[in-house]
């Protein structure tokens, strides 16, 4: 029976509710059922788990999303050069316009980095790309899940792979920029060395710094919005005690010589540029134990990218 | 007995009431989390609950729809289960892949042509560049578009657009479907078609959850119906006993409103010179919510239950109900008529009650105060709410001596016996015999 307002409230009008069975534990749980059909558990609380389980968890959601990370990689990649006059040479000539300022400020007298064994040209675009391979991984996680908002309301693709799915992007760039690096060393009459096919490598623990803290952006940012700009003044300021775009040797003063020889980014950008254009590089230990390092900052992002994953939806 | 397909065992959602308090309570939360602590699961200061202690169970081919006013959590609740948002308490089981018509159109670039962005949607949706091949013909042809496959998206008309995405989104077997608000789109044939789609994925066993407004709609589709108030379950029940409550629910909250409001003009009024009610100074000219010559006002009047005697908000379908009027005469008048009207939601003065055109007529009534007693024994209206409107006028003296618009309401409830949705604009009800023969 309907009854009036005050009693359509209650527990008597549940007449169809079968008793909800305990779902026992927290957190996200996905598993096959004993009849194969795919079972999905939302579970309030904290999530246990720890950093090896939250790789295994990535490596889980990025397997899975791959076609949705191609298919996204794709529609930017068309819509970005679609209906414009220099259509995919853009790609080509976005890295040359980089370095457009470092070149005129060192051709006119003002920008003095020092000599070097390497041409100031390659120097700084060497530098300046591998370097862009930071705040470019770093954005493009952190600002993931911002651009990708509509579809973390809407559809159910895990939000690793929408985080991560603009680091296609940046690979992508990588490749391209390595064309343009190969034009400029065609130029400029300078053979690099065969670590230039290493490149992509060589940068990875600058990707993959980047990609560790974007993930941590990721998940924070939308919960306090002036964390990612705080973070990339930073990151520009550290570019500063970092060898990019004038050589190292050319420092007189202790404080900021020590800053730079104690920097991980100094060997970071050093060694790749070192290796590729002179075939041989310094400090190849402290290379690996800092590559070494941003794999586990990688992990450790990872596990506060999933604890904090399911705060961010509701703040987009 | 099968298993359930869909288990939400004490759900609830909170958030923040301001961006202040979500920058708090996320930064306290994130903080809470990192160090291995869960969440804060009572209500702080500054939060509400989105949704508050849903439980509720289905089993494959059930059809559940969710009712509720805006801001009453049926939306938190679809993205709680479609994984958008992580609950605060209770826990969610879904068995079965999960389709979500709330993703229709999801990731469309319009700089892209039609054909490129099925690809593209039909990705995001679940679906592995394989079967979207095997069903691409389908999709478009469900959509309807198939000379315009190729163009940009952007040029697209809206319509289009949605029609497309729809199709992706409903091409599909999953064994749980989310559905929300999306059953209107397009024209009247492309509507059929996405009931005809939803209705045979229910019949092939998949469970449908259905967010809507609109009744119609959900009495189509479902079989049980969830209505939500202010978070809470109100009611849950079979979907007709639901859609009944959720109407009613509708209607005293728009009975409220209007007290509210009325409350609110009275208020203002009162902090002037003007009083409400009585009306001391009553405007002369038309125009206002009440007004008229002064010679009569009517002071108070009250819905009463003709069987109780009672004050009443609420009637029940086909009941006798009196409504009693109190009047102050301040000069004699001649040949009185008392005449009420009723507006409906939609339409005004739907029902004219007059005492003249009732049989009922006065000479003269001198100065004094009254208590008119109209007492309506047959009635038709459909459920509803229903506010009166009153008037005094002389059968000699072409103006009125007082009125008031919408000086009381009432709801009329939806009867036990029959399940009245055709049509939220109809007023009466006629009962009638129908006899159908093949000519």
């Amino acid at each position: 029976m309907l009854a009036s307002s005050g009693k359509t409230h209650g527990n008597e009008t549940r007449q169809w509710q079968a008793p909800a069975p305990h779902i026992a534990g927290t957190g996200l749980m996905r598993y096959l059922d004993q009849d194969g059909t795919p079972v999905t558990v939302y579970r309030a609380g904290r999530q246990r788990s720890g950093l090896i389980s939250s790789l295994q968890q990535a490596g889980e959601d990025i397997a899975a999303s791959r076609h949705v990370i191609v298919r996204l990689f794709w529609r930017d990649f068309i819509a970005q050069f679609r209906q414009k006059i220099l259509g995919y040479f853009w790609a080509l000539l976005s890295p040359l316009l980089g370095i457009v300022s470092f070149l005129f400020l060192f051709f006119i007298g003002v920008l003095k980095p020092g000599e070097g064994e390497i041409p100031y040209t390659l120097y700084v675009l060497m530098g300046s790309t591998i370097w862009g391979c930071l705040p470019g991984a770093m954005g493009a996680v952190s600002g993931g899940l911002q651009a990708q908002a509509d579809l973390i309301m809407r559809t159910r693709i895990p939000k690793l792979a929408l985080a991560v799915s603009s680091l296609a992007n940046l690979l992508y760039s990588i490749l391209i920029s390595m064309v343009t690096m190969a034009i400029v060393f065609l130029v400029m009459g300078v053979t690099p060395s065969w670590w230039f096919l290493a490149y992509p490598l060589l940068v990875l623990p600058m990707v993959l710094l980047g990609t560790a803290i974007g993930l941590i952006l990721s998940v924070l940012g939308p919960i306090a919005r002036d964390l990612v700009p705080m973070a990339t003044q930073a990151l520009a300021l550290a570019m500063y005690v970092t060898p990019v775009i004038y050589v190292q040797s050319t420092i007189q003063n202790p404080f900021v010589k020590t800053l730079i020889e104690w920097n991980p980014l100094t060997y970071l950008v050093d060694l790749p540029r070192s290796l590729i254009c002179l075939g041989h590089a310094d400090n190849a230990d402290i290379f690996l134990w800092v590559a070494i390092g941003t794999l586990m900052l990688v992990a450790i992002g990872l596990r506060i990218f999933y604890l904090l994953e399911s705060l961010v939806a509701e703040r987009l | 007995m099968s298993k359930p397909s869909v288990i939400v065992d004490g759900v609830s959602k909170k958030f923040g009431l301001s961006l202040k308090n979500a920058l708090k309570y996320g930064l306290i939360d994130s903080g809470r989390r990192l160090i291995g602590l869960s969440n804060s699961q009572q209500l702080r200061m500054g939060e509400f609950w989105a949704l508050h202690d849903v439980s509720f169970s289905l089993e494959p081919g059930d059809a559940l729809g969710i009712m509720g006013v805006n801001g009453s959590g049926k939306t938190t609740l679809l993205r709680i289960l479609n994984g958008t948002y992580g609950p605060d308490n209770g826990n969610v089981m879904l068995r079965g892949r999960v389709g979500a018509l709330i993703a229709a159109g999801a990731g469309f670039s319009p700089m892209l042509s039609g054909r490129e962005n099925i690809y593209i949607s039909g990705t995001l949706l679940g679906m592995t560049p394989r079967e979207i091949k095997n069903r691409f013909d389908e999709i478009v042809s469900f959509a309807g578009l198939e000379e315009f496959i190729d163009m940009p998206v952007r040029n697209y008309s809206s319509g289009m657009s949605v029609r497309l995405g729809f199709a992706i989104a409903v091409i599909g077997t999953p064994e749980i479907l989310l559905v929300d608000e999306v059953l209107a789109v397009g024209d009247i044939s492309f509507q059929k078609k996405c009931f005809e789609r939803i209705l045979a994925l229910k019949n092939q066993g998949t469970t449908i959850l259905l967010v809507s407004h609109a009744i119609g709609a959900i009495w189509a589709v479902c079989d049980k119906g969830l209505f939500l108030h202010k978070g809470r379950p109100a009611f849950m029940g079979d979907i007709e006993s639901v859609c009944k409550a959720y109407d009613e629910q509708n209607s005293r909250s728009s009975q409220a409103a209007m007290a509210r409001e009325k409350a609110t003009v009275c208020t203002r009024h009162s902090e002037g010179h003007d009083s409400c009610p009585p009306d001391e100074l009553l405007p002369e000219e038309y125009g206002h919510g009440s007004g008229g010559t002064g010679d009569v006002l009517c002071t108070r009047i009250r819905v009463l239950s003709a069987s109780t005697g009672e004050e009443t908000k609420e009637i029940e379908f086909g009941e006798p109900f009196i409504v009693e009027y109190q009047y102050v005469v301040r000069n004699r008048i001649r040949d009185p008529i008392f005449r009420s009207s009723l507006d409906a939601v939609h339409y005004k003065f739907i029902v004219s009650l007059d005492s003249y055109e009732q049989g009922c007529t006065w000479d003269m009534i001198e100065p004094g105060n009254y208590t008119l007693r109209v007492r309506v024994e047959n009635q038709a209206l459909r459920p509803g709410l229903y506010s009166i409107n009153n008037s005094v006028i002389s059968k000699g003296i072409g103006v009125h001596l007082f009125y008031r618009l919408s000086a009381a309401s009432f709801v009329v409830r939806h009867p036990q016996d029959r399940f009245l949705y055709s049509n939220e604009q109809a007023v009466c009800f006629f009962p009638a015999s129908m006899d159908l023969t093949r000519t």
